[in-house]
């Protein structure tokens, strides 16, 4: 079983802030029902805890948490977007100062990924800010979070549904 | 325009340019040795004789032009020992270098059997060798260098170093030395083609993973013949010719459809030499234990060359299984096979890894473990020096499909990382698993030791046997208090205890009688009573072993067969106490009772007929 964050049909892109009230861990399928809160505008995030309102995931081995927002919120196909992550002890709020982050994503039906290298700058409030981010096909993304502890490397995934 | 003018004249008024002839293509098939031991490489010899090294036998064989073996050569060290040969080269004065991986030297060889010993000391993991002037050349994937010493034995100069990135080799198998002194290498482990200056630095490099014309899958032997380098491509079945500016001329071989066809088509040449006038190339098929000749064909190759390669059930190296999982391994792909053994045969239910660097990727995993109740997969991959934990996230009462999304990254481990720290100059190469009490052990044939891991792959600490010296350990098993470890190029299967000390040692190729003589001993499996299976790619046969590593039983012999075995490799057995084999030369697994019967083969179709066939079953009781 996979965590997926499936859209209607209906809908003509990708609203990630739809699972902002839901926990989405890794062996549990998630399904948009309920309208989410407004997130929070990335750069006004300044404490050294992970905001309430991101989208979180947990890690392969239950090690961690990855709280994630998006700006804009809606992901387009073909439009570059930033990520804005948070690091935390697996079931807790407050960050981990030592955690490295890396993102990929790919498209696991057509064996390939994204066709940009994403930048990524740790913030001084412990955040991550990725930018440089584009989904530049139709179909499912599975987005990588692979936090990094010294020489071991865990892996928080999530698949999107991107039309 | 008065310097335009002067130049159109210069174009026009200038004599034709003599036409560099076209390289041969080395199309037509001529002749085929069959019947090596496991041969790496070969050389023509300035008597016309073309040298092949047989590894697992330790020994040159001569074979004449057309193709009859003519003498053999054993090789052994001042223990009288066998030694395992690897690389040859042949000097335009009849002696003969070898490169020999068990002590890690460089042999020359006159004509009347005198020895000189290179390297000793320095080199790590000679692959093949080149002479040059008064130099020797020598690709060394231990050091991911080319090593060059002086004709006195002298170490002066190193090309290249390890890792990924321009000037840098992952695991380079060869190298050769064209006209202008330029020093070209294979690094398999990249893959690419590497040229090197004189003075060591890089003139260019032509890279890329792929099954295309121009590209690499695992080059692994590389020639200069006239004004050309040849590269053979083990993996993608061919021989690429490129002019020494790097460009393309030419691609050739046809990969080989049925099994053990030969007879001018190819199944992974891992060696090529070519005659020094042009007219002969011999290409060395160790999994076929096999060499052809083909000669210069003026005729376009056959159409079947531009098939696509198929690396469907190409297993190698490891297999490990549980309760209700197999992973089997194609490191070729590389690919990773997960079965389901709900069903009275294993039924695929998906595959992971795919060809890279990133994480979640793999270069060449040639060890993997399970983790039954966690379900979670550990590969090895020596070239990427890493451990990488994959989580099959499947539900066991769900019903059997095919589901490509099962498997997601769980953690990976970098050993050079954890190694650094350490300040150790070896790029760890881990290339055997084994998984028990939540521990996962890796035995490392670089740094001669195990990482003790934990299942979330954090380090905890290390195993270092007591008293010996590795050389190539292909399998580790745990069994209580004990540790098996199979040495493959030392030919030693030993029982440690918990505190590395050696408790029982066998050293397998001394042993006098042949049913039981195993040559390249490769995997093991305990057994619930303490004893342990063990593969031989050698013999084709696989022995039983009891806790005092006395033989209980034989299993096999070399063939296509029942209980016929070709180059086996990984070794398990499963809960149910089946023993399961993979067969490296007969791209397929077999399955056996615990009392050493057939009960099952899967693998690619045509290569599993015969064992479907009724046939006798070989298996023989050792004496007591």
């Amino acid at each position: 079983m996979r965590a997926i964050l499936h859209l209607r049909p209906r809908l003509v892109c990708l609203t990630l802030s739809l699972c902002a009230a839901c926990r989405t861990p890794g062996t549990q399928v998630q399904h948009a029902t309920q309208p989410p809160p407004a997130p929070a505008p990335l750069l006004q995030q300044a404490a050294r805890q992970a905001p309430s309102g991101a989208l979180v995931l947990t890690t392969a081995l239950n090690t961690f948490d990855v709280h994630w927002q998006s700006e804009p919120a809606a992901i387009e196909r073909g439009r570059p977007f930033v990520l804005r992550v948070w690091i935390t002890p697996h079931g807790r709020t407050d960050l981990v100062p030592w955690a490295k982050l890396s993102i990929d994503a790919d498209m696991p039906e057509h064996l390939h990924g994204m066709n940009r290298v994403p930048r990524i700058t740790q913030q001084a409030d412990g955040s991550f800010l990725v930018e440089g981010m584009v989904f530049h096909m139709p179909g499912r993304w599975d987005l990588y979070f692979d936090v990094h502890e010294a020489a071991i490397v865990e892996r928080g995934q999530v698949a999107l549904d991107l039309e | 325009m008065l310097a335009l003018l002067l130049s159109l004249v210069q174009v026009s008024g200038a004599p034709d340019a003599a036409v560099a002839p076209q390289p041969p293509r080395f199309a037509q098939f001529v002749t085929q040795t069959d019947g090596l031991l496991e041969p790496t490489a070969a050389a023509w010899h300035p008597s016309g004789l073309l040298v092949v090294v047989e590894s697992f036998a330790s020994r040159l064989a001569y074979v004449s032009a057309d193709g009859t073996l003519e003498r053999r050569v054993e090789l052994r060290d001042e223990a009288g020992e066998l030694v395992w040969p690897h690389g040859v080269e042949c000097l335009p004065d009849g002696n003969v270098l070898v490169t020999e991986q068990r002590h890690a030297q460089v042999w020359k060889l006159d004509a009347a059997g005198a020895l000189t010993r290179l390297g000793d000391r320095i080199l790590i993991e000679p692959q093949g060798v080149a002479a040059h002037a008064d130099r020797i050349y020598v690709a060394d994937s231990g050091h991911g260098s080319v090593l060059v010493f002086s004709a006195d034995g002298s170490y002066p100069q190193r090309l290249g170093q390890a890792g990924r990135g321009r000037g840098k080799l992952v695991e380079p198998l060869d190298v050769a030395v064209d006209a202008r002194g330029q020093v070209w290498v294979v690094d398999a482990g990249t893959p690419k083609l590497v040229c090197f200056a004189p003075d060591g630095t890089v003139v260019r490099e032509i890279e890329g993973f792929g099954p295309h014309e121009g590209l690499f899958a695992r080059p692994s032997s590389v020639e200069i013949a006239g004004d050309h380098v040849w590269v053979c491509d083990r993996d993608n079945h061919r021989v690429q010719c490129f002019t020494l500016e790097g460009e393309l001329v030419h691609a050739h071989g046809v990969h080989a459809l049925l099994p053990h066809e030969g007879r001018g088509r190819l199944h992974y040449p891992a060696g090529l030499a070519i005659s020094t006038d042009l007219q002969r190339a011999a290409l060395v098929e160790s999994s076929e234990d096999r060499v052809q000749v083909h000669a210069a064909s003026a005729h376009e190759p056959d159409p079947l060359a531009n098939i696509e390669r198929d690396t469907a059930a190409h297993v190698e190296g490891g297999i490990a299984a549980g309760e209700q999982t197999l992973v089997a391994l194609e490191p070729s792909g590389p690919d990773a096979r997960v079965y389901d053994l709900r069903e009275t045969v294993p039924i695929e239910i998906t595959r992971c890894l795919v060809r890279g660097t990133k994480h979640g990727a793999a270069v060449q995993p040639i060890a993997v473990a399970l983790d039954p109740q966690a379900n979670i997969v550990y590969f090895a991959d020596p070239l990427l020096s890493r451990v990488t934990a994959i989580l099959i996230n499947r539900d066991k009462q769900a019903p059997l499909r095919q589901d490509p999304f099962l498997p997601r990254l769980a953690r990976l481990v970098d050993l050079n990382a954890l190694q650094t720290v350490a300040g150790i100059p070896l790029l760890p190469r881990p290339q055997a698993l084994s998984f028990a009490d939540g521990e996962l052990w890796v035995a490392d044939k670089h740094l001669r030791r195990v990482w003790v891991l934990n299942s979330k792959l954090e380090d905890q600490g290390e195993w270092v046997p007591t008293g010996v010296r590795w050389v190539d350990p292909t399998g580790i098993a745990r069994s209580g208090e004990r540790v098996w470890v199979v040495d493959r190029k030392a030919r030693t299967v030993r029982i440690h205890d918990l505190g590395g000390a050696v408790l029982h040692e066998l050293h397998t190729a001394r042993n006098p009688d042949e049913r039981t003589r195993l040559l390249a001993p490769f995997g093991v499996a305990v057994t619930a009573d303490g004893g342990a299976w063990i593969s031989d790619e050698a013999s084709g046969k696989l022995v039983l072993l009891d806790s005092q590593l006395q033989v209980r039983m034989v299993v096999g012999s070399p063939g296509m067969e029942r209980l016929q075995f070709l180059k086996p490799q990984g070794v398990c057995t499963s809960p149910d106490g089946d023993l399961w084999v993979v067969e490296r030369g007969n791209h397929r697994v077999q399955r056996l009772t615990s009392a050493g019967a057939y009960k099952d083969v899967f693998g690619a179709r045509l290569w599993c007929l015969p064992a479907r066939q009724l046939a006798a079953p070989q298996t023989e009781e050792a004496p007591r």
